[in-house]
């Protein structure tokens, strides 16, 4: 499996046997930041991908977005429920964007790490548009955002490449993707 | 691929007796990359909502922002540098069973702060309440150790049978 960009660090282990839930590969951001993080050549053994993340950016605050198998079409939508501390709301992209917006949330941009767990069903199924769903939070003690989100990519090709990147500025270094499989029976 | 088992349980806990205020779980192994701690709680001995430390640090050192729905209104709150953090904002009662999965990410790095992310809910015909919160832990250091209670040094009790599963998490 390849990951772009050179200074990304990835570790490869053996492969593991049996497991219902296994690592994929993981990318953490390296000193300079990247504009981008990407797995490619996913595997099709598994039913489910998720993905567990923490991500500062440069930017600080702002919503990190992604997109499948390069995909830049107006092909994407979403959902979101979101509270503030102060208030919920709810928000909503309904068609026609060339990106899926509320993948996670940056941080701060000094060193706060928003968090997000991902989970992306039914990724390799050729008769469905894919449905994913992230639990994002990020707190700064005083300022922050926990949400939950639904995407959807209208396409029916199977899931190879994942692209990950904040709608602005770099992710910072520290920031870190770990992908994993999920196998049905 | 991460060789071996991906997703483990590292320890177990039922409560037992009557008088049990805090669960820890001690000698967290440094090997994994992320924790999940998965809880199923019988009714407490009153309203309240489950709070964590790490390391025993009992600081002004853990914020948290949480979102909340009852069946009839979503609510949003939050609140900075206490003494614990916040595991579940859907508050735990005497009647009801409760239960809440906390991921802990990046926990044996020492060079980001640590975020929690965490859900929560209380199974009830009526009063049924669902919760998700964020709350980080302002430190550099490794977690070691992880202590959930009602309320610290309160005296509010855990029920008998209540069941504390850590697992960890591997990434390749």
């Amino acid at each position: 499996m390849s990951l772009i960009l050179g200074i990304l660090a990835q570790s490869a282990g053996a492969a593991g046997g049996g497991n219902s839930y296994e690592s994929i590969e993981t990318a953490t951001v390296g000193s300079g930041g990247t504009s981008y993080v990407e797995f490619t050549s996913i595997p099709s053994t598994f039913t489910h991908l998720q993905i567990r993340l923490i991500n500062d950016t440069s930017a600080g605050d702002i919503n990190i977005r992604a997109q499948f198998n390069g995909d830049t079409g107006s092909n994407y939508s979403w959902h979101t429920m979101y509270g503030t501390g102060g208030a919920v709301y709810s928000d909503f992209n309904g068609v026609s964007s060339t990106y899926y917006g509320s993948f996670s949330r940056g941080g701060n941009g000094s060193g706060v790490f928003g968090a997000s767990v991902v989970d992306i069903l039914d990724y390799k199924n050729t008769n469905k548009y894919k449905t994913v769903r992230s639990l994002t939070g990020k707190d700064t003690n005083g300022s922050g955002i926990l949400w939950f989100s639904s995407g959807l990519w209208q396409s029916t090709n199977a899931i190879s490449s994942i692209k990950i990147f904040p709608e602005s500025g770099n992710l910072n270094q520290y920031s870190s993707f770990a992908l994993y499989g999920i196998k049905g029976v | 691929m991460a060789a071996g088992s991906t997703y483990t349980p590292i320890q177990t806990y039922t409560a037992t007796g009557s008088t049990t205020e805090v669960i820890t779980f001690s000698s967290i192994p440094s090997t994994y990359t992320d924790l999940m701690l998965i809880a199923n709680l019988g009714p407490m001995s009153e309203i309240t909502a489950f709070r964590f430390r790490f390391n025993s640090d009992s600081g002004s050192n853990y914020s948290y922002r949480q979102m909340s729905g009852n069946g009839s209104a979503a609510a949003s709150t939050a609140d900075t540098n206490q003494a614990s953090g916040l595991v579940s904002g859907s508050l735990m009662n005497t009647t009801d069973r409760s239960m809440f999965i906390m991921n802990i990410f990046n926990y044996a790095n020492t060079t980001t702060y640590k975020t929690t992310v965490n859900r929560g809910s209380r199974a009830a015909d009526t009063l049924a309440a669902v919760s998700a919160c964020v709350s980080p832990w302002r430190s550099t250091s490794a977690i070691t150790t992880i202590a959930v209670s009602g309320n610290f040094g309160g005296g509010v009790y855990i029920p008998a049978g209540s069941t504390f599963t850590l697992y960890g998490i591997t990434a390749a």
